[in-house]
């Protein structure tokens, strides 16, 4: 075997010499990962900001918010479900007793944070922006006020609790900071989703692909007034919603599909195989292929089996003996409308009624919601009290959005006027009625006030 | 007749001096190396020392070497477990030598690996265990890191689950980190290689182990350094310990040599929980019902009437086992002459687990070839390949076993009436067959070190060396199984490349003859990255990826449309750049001393503190050889050994310590970037202060050896990654807060009980204390670390792991409810998460492993019990197993429970909501000493009785050597746990779980029990 020695020499010193310089050079060592990039980098455009406003949609419309957590929450706490076999952590949600612990909620609460955090990165940069600047102010403003507004339902007694609201509400983050911080009272937490969501009504445009619009904005204005019980400006942005005429009531069966709703004034949308919304309902509700974990009692389905009603269509009752169970979340991918026209309408009517103005506007919205329900064969007549309106409007509302989660709300909301309306009999002020907070906050911060235990019955 | 017969002798006598006349100038050697007892060694290696000339001795001990110069020779005699024999030869024409090796129990002639170099045991200063390569292939274990187990003190071993090609988790000398990882550094032939378990993420229960590649059977030896002296030459990454991998070698005058080696086995689970039947599943629930104050029968999971209900009587876990069956076949090839040796290798495995469906099939071929062309000139080169296929299932909280012990109902029928599948509830046999899942690894360590001696006593070494890891992971549901209208598939392709490369300087220094100095030093660079998808590929199909390729683009297609494909080359990119240096200084081989410092600088580490520095210093002195003891007849050996250095632990993930945003998945068709994390400029390595103290003995000539050690690692900078409050959106970040003490003392004490010409019975007995305790946890309450899957805490004066439970008392005899004790200690019979107090660790307060071997003629018996003692397990299943009433199922040992006033019992009342024992919000909260065991085991990990044909039966089948065996593993278990496996390394959400939850058991599959038979031969 023949060797050239210097050849060897040569390979020798020039490793050698890789392995030293590779020591003295500081560039090796600030390799760093691709997929991980330096803040100034990551948003030093407007592109930047966009993706980072598109990764806060991401959160909202993820498996933790609206793709169905904030759902099956509120359906957990509320009436309509049957919960005599739920265990574990919908048990303990269910029997309306959290604790510091509990993943479901945990990741929950955490997962809202993090789009609030995410809308507080695309405010604080918004100097970098152009075009889209007004826009995306909006949108993270929207996000921001959304996400405060779904904590504060869950994680604190309602608005009107206490007569001036100081009642303790959930954590305010106005900024991108990772410091911990107290509960907020609940007005100062509602004034804030109202500051924001009245600078994004006018920041945000008519049409945003897909993107929160100003008429998102208002319709959330007008949920939120009308959870404060503020029926005179829940009325004012119901109707400025409804009368862009943008928005026309759609079937049942168009709520949760891949085409989408003619109802949506903003929706969590579907793109196959790369976003597909709506996961954990089809996995907790879904009722074609095998019995789904949450089922509707027998109360409910009592409300909505009545001869004409046609939302019976709804409910799948023959394949699983005994038991109640939504069809609404058939299908192996739909669109999350997150606010849509009926609620608006149902809005505006409870509204008009609630101050006795404008009822033949609300007369005719319940008419609608009837008309649609009923297949044509119920209305109420022209000139109903604005009593017969509020009835109808609540009753319609509890079928209509059975299973969306809105029925906790209305119980807090109803009750926050001095009516209880749990069919479970709590009170809607009892402490389980109110989200545990994670032991995390507590963790850190030894001075956070978390929410008082004990059940409700 | 005269004439011609002086011509006849004349003759031959010139022939003979004209042979000798050739001999003179290249005379021969040819000679036999014996034992004391006057028996052949074969495997001997002789060396002619300052040539390259080597020879090796066969079956009858016999070597020979020719064409040597006439004059004085060195001749050079090693075989393990044999003092290293020099004899001065003179040579002569043809010489024949005999050459008596003395035994040495203590093999303090022995070669130790050590990181950059080696040593034999005498010089070694600091604390190093050395594993043979035959005592890891002698156990079927799913990957050879588990065959550590009892092997070495300080090294505590926890066997992952049953299922195939799982991971153990490896403690060296306790454990000193919290959320980075705990585990050593693996370094196989120079090379740091990619060990991390979480490389591909936890699906199905499991962490897929990329250490189950390596073929056991090219492993020459392991050696684990534990201290400061032995570890610190790897600095920042030295602190959890290392383990050196060397791989087999050609040796030099081996002459071609074909091995052979075969093993089949079968295998079932090591011991399992037990479960109430249908009918007794169905009274207990009724018995709940009634408790509960209510009348009629009870409503029953699963949409099931109790008509339907009484006619089944599942039996799930049978359902999903069988008897596993496993096969192993190595084939290997080595040589050695003065210029090249080489060692080729192949082998095929194929280990289906005890769990239908799940196997882990290996390929592995080895080249290492050692070329010295010159005396001055080397050139070594390592390639190894392996493929590893997994075929997966799910278990534990995934599925498969883990329903069979949980939601998997007895009163569940398989299939409906009409024939289909059950689906009303869980059906694990629904996924036999059907859940199509293979995870395939593929790994090439290949390395080359050219070594040149350009002047005496010099050695320069050019070292490249490769690892590149390609993991396949696909996963393909079919539509039946999905219930929709097509399959899915999913594919996570990932190639993780690892480089380093070496460049040291080795002198030799004998100052004079009582003075001896060794320098090393040495500049290296690793570089390591991962090409892949970060959200992997997914969509519908009609079969695996790799299959429907299809499918598999138009995947690709609309995820690069929406931008969410998310391709990286460089992803978790990582340097190393490091200096070192060793000296070592000896005296009249009675005093040694060691020094070594490694500089390191990491892409990982913060700007403001981009380089670490961590020296050590050592030494031992052999009191023996004083003049005082060197006549003692009873102490052959005396060695005290110390060191104390700083080493340092970097397993955390890169790009850390800037506030960094990423691209994950996509929205409405675009892209999405999003921050991470929380930035920290200061981010370091965690730091340890290892003490370390040994005394090495022999007795009566060896007959009786061991070790004693004591150590005392101090951790500083510990690393949580938590503490953030989570209304910040986050719940993560890192700091170096932590302050963690691990002290302890190891025994290892060797004994050849009987030795006689026939038999001989030998005793290793190991055995490690380990004391853990978090000093400092800057100043966070217990809850800010923990939580998630992982029952125990992390609190300040109490070990890493602790188990911070509600204390049961017991059940009150009166109304069958639950007795706590409050935070004070004062009984209580409601329930409060606000009373979880410390009572419990998952660290053992011993553990260790004690050998017999016996051997009579060719026959050897060799039983091997491994021990755990102290410590607690958590059952963190058990509070749905064994609690409230649910669609679980329910352990038998429910049987001791309250049913009627008056009653002294375990268990409290059955109920079927949690809320009837006051206080509990739910059957996951139940968290209680109800469920916390005593940890302790003793496990019969291994029995061995093998045959090895003597030689002469062997030559006659024109053989080298001929072994038949036949193996049990884990053949008894001895534990107070009745749930099951005492055993337990579950599946992990990350290292901080790997650290915190070893014996916490959340329906972990259990160990294998096998018996294995098989023979190895070599001609």
């Amino acid at each position: 075997m023949k060797i050239k020695y210097n050849n060897i020499w040569k390979s020798f010193i020039v490793l050698s010499v890789v392995a030293g310089f590779g020591t003295g050079c500081k560039k090796f060592l600030e390799a760093t990962p691709v997929e991980s990039i330096n803040k100034s980098v990551a948003l030093a455009n407007e592109q930047g900001v966009v993706q980072e406003m598109n990764g806060a949609y991401q959160i909202v419309g993820g498996t933790n918010m609206f793709g169905g957590k904030i759902q099956v929450m509120g359906e957990l706490l509320a009436d309509q479900l049957d919960g005599s076999q739920l265990n574990g952590d919908f048990g303990e949600i269910y029997g309306r007793k959290t604790s510091v612990f509990g993943a479901y909620k945990n990741d929950m609460y955490k997962d809202i944070y993090q789009a609030i955090y995410r809308a507080n990165i695309v405010l604080e940069n918004l100097g970098v922006t152009s075009s889209l600047r007004d826009n995306l102010e909006g949108q993270a403003l929207f996000v921001r006020a959304l996400g405060h507004f779904e904590a504060v339902k869950l994680w604190a007694q309602p608005y009107g609790y206490s007569s001036d609201n100081s009642h303790l509400g959930v954590p305010l983050r106005t900024a991108a900071s990772i410091v911990t911080q107290q509960r907020a009272t609940v007005k100062q937490v509602y004034d804030q989703i109202i500051a924001d969501l009245k600078i994004a009504e006018v920041r945000l445009p008519d049409e945003n692909n897909g993107y929160a619009t100003k008429w998102a904005a208002k319709a959330l204005l007008a949920k939120v007034y009308f959870q404060m019980n503020d029926f005179a400006n829940a009325y004012l942005y119901a109707n400025q919603v409804i009368a862009s005429n943008k928005f026309t009531l759609d079937t049942y069966a168009s709520r949760f599909s891949e085409t989408g709703c003619k109802e949506s004034i903003f929706k969590i949308t579907n793109s196959k195989g790369t976003y597909e919304p709506g996961g954990e309902l089809r996995g907790q509700f879904r009722s074609d292929f095998n019995l789904p974990t949450l089922r509707f009692n027998s109360a409910f389905w009592a409300t909505v089996n009545t001869a004409t009603d046609t939302r019976k269509a709804l409910y799948e009752t023959v394949k699983y003996p005994g038991f109640v169970a939504t069809k609404k979340y058939n299908s192996d991918r739909f669109e999350v409308p997150v606010l849509y026209l009926t609620d608006m309408k149902l809005i505006r009517a409870e509204s008009a009624a609630e101050t006795n103005t404008n009822l033949t506007i609300a007369i005719q919205d319940i008419n609608d919601i009837l008309s649609r329900a009923y297949g044509g064969t119920k209305s109420i007549p022209a000139g109903s009290s604005a009593s017969l309106i509020r009835t109808n409007a609540r009753f319609e509302r509890s079928i209509e959005m059975a299973g969306e989660g809105n029925r906790i709300s209305e119980i807090k909301r109803i009750g926050a006027k001095g009516e209880n309306i749990d069919r479970r009999g709590a009170s809607w002020n009892c402490n389980g009625l109110v989200l545990q907070f994670p032991q995390g906050e507590m963790a850190t911060n030894a001075s956070f006030v978390r929410n008082p235990e004990g059940g409700c019955n | 007749m005269k004439i011609f017969y002086l011509l006849k002798r004349g003759l031959s006598l010139l022939f003979i001096f004209m042979v000798l006349k050739v001999q003179a100038q290249t005379g021969s050697i040819s000679g036999k190396v014996l034992d004391e007892t006057g028996l052949p060694l074969p495997g001997a290696s002789v060396f002619i020392k300052g040539t390259n000339k080597a020879a090796s001795t066969d079956n009858n001990g016999v070597f020979q070497f020719s064409g040597i110069a006439n004059g004085d020779v060195v001749l050079e005699v090693r075989i393990i477990a044999y003092k290293t024999l020099l004899r001065t030869v003179k040579v002569s024409g043809k010489t024949e030598v005999t050459l008596n090796l003395q035994s040495d129990s203590q093999m303090l002639d022995d070669v130790v690996i050590l990181g950059y170099g080696s040593q034999t045991k005498r010089q070694v200063t600091g604390a190093i265990s050395k594993v043979t390569g035959e005592k890891l292939t002698a156990l079927p274990t799913p990957s050879f890191e588990a065959s550590l187990q009892g092997q070495a003190p300080g090294v505590q071993v926890t066997q992952g689950s049953g299922l195939a090609g799982s991971g153990s988790v490896i403690r060296i000398r306790g454990i000193g980190s919290i959320s980075a990882g705990g585990d050593p550094l693996y370094v196989v032939d120079g090379i740091p290689i990619t060990s991390d378990p979480f490389i591909a993420g936890n699906r199905g229960a499991m962490n897929q182990n990329p250490l189950a590649t390596i073929n056991p059977n090219d492993i020459e030896s392991i050696e684990i350094l534990k201290d400061a002296a032995a570890a610190g030459i790897y600095g920042s990454r030295g602190a959890n310990g290392v383990i050196l991998v060397t791989t087999k070698r050609g040796k030099a005058g081996k002459r071609p040599t074909i091995t052979l080696s075969s093993r089949y086995g079968l295998s079932t689970y090591a011991n399992r929980p037990k479960f109430a039947n249908g009918a007794e599943w169905l009274a207990l629930r009724q018995e709940a019902w009634t408790n509960d104050g209510n009348t009629g029968l009870a409503p029953l999971p699963g949409g099931l009437t109790w008509a339907q209900a009484r006619q089944n009587d599942t039996d799930w876990w049978d359902i999903v086992t069988e008897t596993g069956k496993s096969n192993d076949q190595s084939i290997s090839y080595s040589q050695g002459t003065e210029k090249v040796n080489t060692y080729i290798s192949a082998s095929y495995g194929d280990n289906h687990s005890y769990l239908k469906g799940n196997s882990y099939q290996r390929y592995g071929f080895r080249v290492n070839l050692d070329v010295k062309p010159t005396s001055y000139f080397t050139t070594n080169i390592n390639i190894g390949y392996d493929k590893g296929t997994n075929n997966r299932v799910n278990a534990a909280w995934a599925g498969g076993l883990g329903d069979a012990m949980s939601t998997a109902l007895p009163i569940y029928p398989v299939y409906n009436g009409d024939g289909s599948f059950f689906s009303n509830g869980a059906n694990p046999s629904r996924n036999l067959g059907l859940l199509d899942w293979k995870t395939i690894n593929q790994r090439l360590i290949g390395g080359i070190t050219l070594e040149l001696k350009p002047v005496k006593n010099l050695s320069l070494k050019a070292i490249g060396n490769m690892d590149n890891l390609d993991v396949d992971d696909n996963i393909f549901t079919p539509a039946s199984l999905r219930n929709a209208s097509r399959g899915f598939a999913t594919a996570y392709p990932t190639s993780i490349f690892n480089r380093t490369v070496t460049g040291t300087a080795t002198y030799d220094l004998a100052i004079n003859k009582d003075n001896k100095l060794t320098l090393l030093a040495g500049a290296e660079a690793q570089f390591s990255d991962r090409t892949l998808y970060r959200n992997g590929i997914s969509g519908d199909a009609d079969g695996p990826f790799n299959k429907d390729l299809a499918s598999y683009y138009e995947a690709m297609r609309v995820g690069a449309a929406a931008g969410g494909l998310n391709f990286y080359t460089g992803f978790n990119k990582e340097t190393f750049s490091s200096l070192f240096a060793r000296i070592n200084y000896s005296y009249k081989d009675k005093y040694y001393l060691q020094g070594v410092v490694r500089r390191d600088g990491s892409s990982k580490f913060g700007p403001n503190n981009k380089y670490g520095y961590f020296p050590s210093i050592s030494g031992s002195w052999y009191i023996n050889q004083e003049d005082f003891l060197r006549s003692s007849k009873v102490i052959s050996n005396l060695k005290l050994r110390a060191s104390y250095g700083l080493v340092g632990s970097s397993n955390f993930p890169s790009g850390e310590y800037y506030q960094k945003f990423e691209y994950s998945g996509s929205y409405n068709g675009r892209p999405v970037l999003f921050p991470v994390n929380a930035e920290n400029p200061n981010l370091k390595w965690e730091e340890g202060r290892n003490l370390d103290v040994g005394l090495d003995f022999g007795l009566f000539n060896g007959r009786i050896s061991g070790e004693l050690g004591y150590y005392r690692k101090k951790t500083t900078d510990a690393l949580i990654n938590s503490a953030i409050s989570p209304s910040t959106g986050f719940d993560k970040g890192w700091l170096n807060v932590g302050e963690i003490l691990n002290e302890g003392y190891e025994l290892s004490l060797n004994t050849i009980n009987i030795q006689g010409k026939n038999f001989k019975w030998t005793t290793r007995l190991n055995a490690s204390k380990n004391f853990n305790e978090v000093l400092s946890l800057g100043g966070f309450s217990p809850d800010a670390v923990g939580g998630g899957t992982n029952d125990t805490r992390i609190a300040e004066g109490y070990p890493i792991g602790t188990n911070f439970l509600v204390r049961y008392k017991g059940v009150d005899p009166n109304d069958g409810l639950p007795i706590w004790l409050d935070k004070d200690g004062f009984e209580t019979k409601t329930f409060s998460l606000d009373n979880r107090v410390p009572v419990g660790k998952v660290l053992p307060d011993y553990v260790g492993g004690l050998t017999n071997t016996f051997n009579f003629k060719g026959f050897e018996l060799n039983t091997m019990f491994t021990f755990a003692i102290g410590g607690n397990l958590y059952d963190a299943s058990a509070k749905r197993q064994l609690g409230v009433v649910t669609d679980w199922n329910i352990r038998e040992d429910i049987a001791d429970r309250w049913r009627k006033p008056g009653d002294v019992a375990k268990f409290p009342r059955l109920t079927m909501n949690a809320g009837n024992y006051p206080g509990l919000s739910s059957e996951w909260q139940y968290n209680s000493t109800m469920f916390l065991y005593d940890a302790t085991f003793v496990r019969l990990r291994e029995v061995t009785l093998s045959y090895t044909l003597p030689a002469k039966a062997v030559s006659k089948l024109r053989l080298q050597s001929l072994k038949l065996f036949a193996t049990g593993m884990n053949l008894l278990t001895f534990s107070k746990y009745p749930g099951g496996d005492p055993e337990i390394a579950r599946d992990f959400e990350n290292p901080q779980d790997r650290n915190m939850s070893p014996n916490v058991t959340y329906l972990t599959t259990p160990q294998q029990k096998s018996i294995t038979f098989g023979l190895t031969t070599s001609f």
